[in-house]
């Protein structure tokens, strides 16, 4: 089966694996880590979609789209973790306050100006934050953050919008 | 223009992440991580090579498909036919799906050839296309295959283009004949019927069609040849009836392509967008895209095309090609969850293809990061196998390692073997089995790397499908410090594997097993694979069975989930909805059990919707409840919250389950 779409770019098969993977993981872990702020966990997510992407090689649509591939499972992977996560936490605390527990309260905002970005970044809806990071850390288009997470190029732009527009009110005192 | 908190921001996600770990070289046992992981799609091909056999290599396991699914058998290898609707350029058409329906509207491309063989009253160049007759065509559906050439509506010597019991529809954009000005054209639905030159004997309708401020002519043509029943005559009178197209629609745009293709599924998007999947002419046998139109009128288009089967059974991705012969085309996800079954069509005989075309319509990941699973093409039991026909690769090195005869199944061999599958990833290893006149099964395999069994592959269905009388098979890499390897089943004795040493090129040090089950009672088996050192120490053991399905995400919760599964598979095997007797189900399961939608009302309780589809229903200890949707035992639904019918439980259980083993 040959692929219609093809791509002109390198080919990603080029050369060994491992030197694949020097190549491409360095920017799959820090975009892991700026979306998990967890060290261990962002080399994990980074080698699981490595291995995921690698061992599809045959199967990309396009395989000049490695690094676009790669950044793509890198989201997925940290928020079906993220989503894990909150289920979990959300099974607890339902448990604490079920047997008279108290919901635990929101953690005041840091007002030191990086820790305030910080944390405003960190409080922002889940889907807001991932495109906030590939948009302004990744200087992704608006396209590839919708391509990087599986939605409209007008759905991307929202998301980015409504995380510009919240981080502003949290952190205040910009204009528009 | 950059503000100061997008500055800001950069500024912070730059500085932390400088925090990452740096990554400066590749983790140990990479490869053979990748491979694993490859092994999943390989194990696709091998399984629709083995025909008999799901195959479940490295760790794959087997198949879980002892209850699932009723497979049916395709009659004399044709497709059943089904309703197919389809909008092209805002025509909607529904007819059989055994009626070849063209999309011709990418020929459009080709304006000014047309407008030149309009102005000499010519056929268009290296065509028997006439458009000063057809016009420019759009549609085409007919009971029969004409092709992908000239159009039925047009040919240049004005003759019944129809086989004695054939007929059809065209709709295309009228250009010239007898042409009605436009602004006296009735727009449509309404049309007038007028003789046309070039589209004889049938009944020709004109009509108008606003499009970015203007009135476009369009011709709608349909005849029937001299010996076609009155039957059929009505059956085509009731697909023109039902055509429909809006009176309002974008101003005109052309796809991509510029060649016509055959319809072989349509349908609508929420959004009001319209898609096709078409079959068109490729290098090598044929490309099959994705043709979506969406709602101003704009084309986007992708596919795949130049299919590898054969020699492979399947090919492709949400859609492909798979071989004629297979009965079904499923995706099966790694995590257990019920298999998606794809939509199969023949391909018309016109594009001298032999394969059909399959396409899944929900529940295969188009996301390629979300593929975890297999694409399976479902093949009869027992057909023959050479072992070194593996799917997409070249074997570059093979060994018979162990043969003998089986005293009701013949000859059988044992075969490794290395194949480049051409993805620069190096040769994979392969283990096979086969017996000479039965077939068998083969799949990639990893290197040990130290440990006692790393996967297997085995056959799943009767033993005795197709008469063969063949034992089922249990193959794989053993540890070589494995002196005897037992298949210890859930039930029954013990069974000694043969083992037989691999030379050390393939797959390092290791050593294969191979277990045969004699037991005509059994279909699929369970049980541990456990390997014994020489002292009778055992040095491993590995399970054999259906892939066990995820645990639940706390404890708390895994014990609700488990409670539900035992229900879900007490109740299912036999299906008994209609007189459901819960002491019974309740002493079977060990689960306390009550009907009803009362979820607190017991462990589980059970909702019967009819005599088909029943939905459990199970409290977890935080107040939220999760549904168990059955359908007819083989069929089923999982969802967060109280449901009381199949198809109002959904969306998985996913974030309340670990994620599934690596």
């Amino acid at each position: 089966m040959e692929p219609i779409e093809t791509s002109t770019s390198q080919d990603p098969a080029a050369g060994s694996l491992e030197e694949l993977y020097v190549r491409h993981a360095p920017d799959a872990v820090r975009l892991a880590y700026l979306l998990t702020r967890d060290a261990a966990l962002a080399e994990d997510v980074a080698q699981e979609a490595f291995i995921r992407v690698a061992g599809r090689f045959r199967h990309l649509r396009s395989m000049g789209a490695f690094d676009a591939y790669l950044r793509k499972t890198v989201v997925n992977l940290c928020m079906s973790h993220h989503r894990r996560m909150r289920t979990a936490r959300a099974y607890a605390e339902r448990e604490r306050a079920r047997i008279g527990g108290r919901e635990a309260s929101a953690a005041p905002v840091d007002v030191e100006t990086r820790e305030e970005v910080r944390a405003a970044l960190a409080a922002l809806p889940e889907r807001q934050r991932v495109a906030v990071v590939l948009r302004f850390y990744g200087d992704l288009s608006e396209q590839q953050v919708g391509d990087a997470m599986g939605c409209s190029v007008t759905a991307a732009r929202s998301l980015v919008f409504r995380a510009m527009e919240t981080l502003r009110r949290r952190i205040g005192g910009e204009e528009r | 223009m950059t503000t100061e908190l997008e500055t800001r921001l950069r500024q912070v996600l730059e500085h932390d992440a400088s925090h990452a770990p740096l990554v400066e070289r590749a983790p140990d046992g990479l490869r053979p991580r990748v491979r694993r992981r490859q092994a999943r799609s390989v194990a696709v091909g091998a399984v629709s090579v083995v025909a008999v056999v799901a195959v479940a290599f490295a760790g794959l396991q087997l198949f879980d498909g002892d209850d699932h699914f009723t497979p049916t058998p395709v009659q004399e290898g044709e497709r059943p036919v089904f309703e197919r609707t389809a909008t092209i350029e805002g025509f909607t058409v529904t007819g059989p799906s055994d009626w070849p329906l063209v999309d011709y509207w990418p020929v459009a491309r080709r304006a000014p050839e047309i407008a030149d063989a309009v102005a000499q009253g010519e056929t268009v160049p290296g065509s028997q296309w006439y458009p000063g007759a057809a016009g420019v065509p759009v549609l085409q559906l007919t009971n029969y295959d004409p092709g992908l050439g000239a159009p039925i509506c047009g040919s240049p010597t004005g003759d019944n283009p129809f086989p004695s019991d054939g007929m059809g529809i065209y709709v295309g954009v009228d250009l010239g004949g007898t042409r009605v000005v436009s602004d006296e054209l009735p727009v449509w639905p309404d049309t007038v019927t007028i003789h046309q030159p070039g589209c004889e004997e049938g009944t020709l309708m004109r009509f108008g069609i606003r499009r970015g401020g203007d009135v476009v002519p369009y011709l709608l043509w349909y005849g029937t040849g001299p010996e076609t029943s009155d039957t059929s005559r009505a059956e085509l009178d009731t697909i023109v009836d039902a055509l429909t197209v809006s009176a309002d629609q974008p101003e005109i745009r052309v796809p991509g392509t510029d060649s016509p293709g055959f319809v072989l599924w349509g349908g609508t998007n929420d959004d009001g967008s319209t898609w096709t999947i078409e079959a068109r002419p490729s290098e090598r046998n044929i490309d099959l895209n994705a043709v979506t139109r969406e709602t101003d009128g704009t084309y986007s288009e992708g596919g795949f095309g130049d299919f590898d089967v054969p020699p492979k059974d399947i090919d492709g991705g949400f859609m492909g090609a798979v071989s004629e012969e297979a009965e079904r085309v499923e995706f099966r996800p790694a995590d257990g969850s019920p298999a998606a079954v794809a939509l199969v069509s023949d391909i018309p005989a016109s594009l001298d293809y032999e394969a059909d075309a399959y396409y899944f319509a929900a529940g295969y990941p188009t996301k390629d990061d979300a593929f975890d699973g297999e694409l399976v093409a479902v093949m009869p039991p027992r057909q023959t196998l050479d072992p070194a026909d593996v799917p997409g690769g070249v074997v570059t090195d093979r060994a018979i390692i162990g043969e003998g005869v089986h005293p009701d199944a013949g000859p059988w061999t044992v075969e490794v073997s290395l194949v480049d599958l051409g993805d620069g990833l190096g040769p994979m290893p392969n283990l096979g089995f086969m017996f000479t006149e039965h077939g068998g099964s083969a799949g990639s395999v990893q290197p040990l790397e130290g440990a006692v069994f790393r996967g297997f592959g085995t056959t799943l269905g009767s033993p005795d499908a197709g008469g063969s009388h063949a034992p089922i098979d249990i193959v794989g890499p053993v540890t070589i410090d494995a002196a005897r390897v037992e298949f210890e089943p859930v039930r029954g004795e013990p069974i000694e594997a043969q083992l037989f040493p691999i030379p050390e090129r393939f797959l390092g040090p290791a050593q294969a097993f191979l277990v045969f089950i004699d037991d005509a009672d059994v279909t699929h088996p369970k049980g541990d694979l456990v390997a014994y050192a020489p002292d009778g120490r055992e040095l491993g053991r590995t399970w054999v069975g259906p892939t066990r399905e995820p645990a639940g995400i706390v404890p708390e919760v895994d014990a609700v989930i488990r409670d539900l599964r035992a229900v879900r598979d007490a109740i299912s095997s036999p299906p008994r909805f209609d007189d459901l007797d819960v002491a019974m189900l309740t002493k079977d399961t060990g689960v306390d059990i009550a009907l009803g939608a009362d979820p607190a009302a017991a462990d589980v309780v059970v909702a019967v919707e009819d005599d088909d589809h029943a939905v459990l229903l199970a409290l977890l200890p935080d107040g939220q409840v999760l549904c168990l949707g059955v359908e007819g035992g083989t069929n089923f639904r999982y969802g967060v919250g109280v449901a009381t019918t199949y198809e109002g439980c959904g969306g998985g259980w996913g974030d309340y389950l670990l994620p599934p083993d690596p």
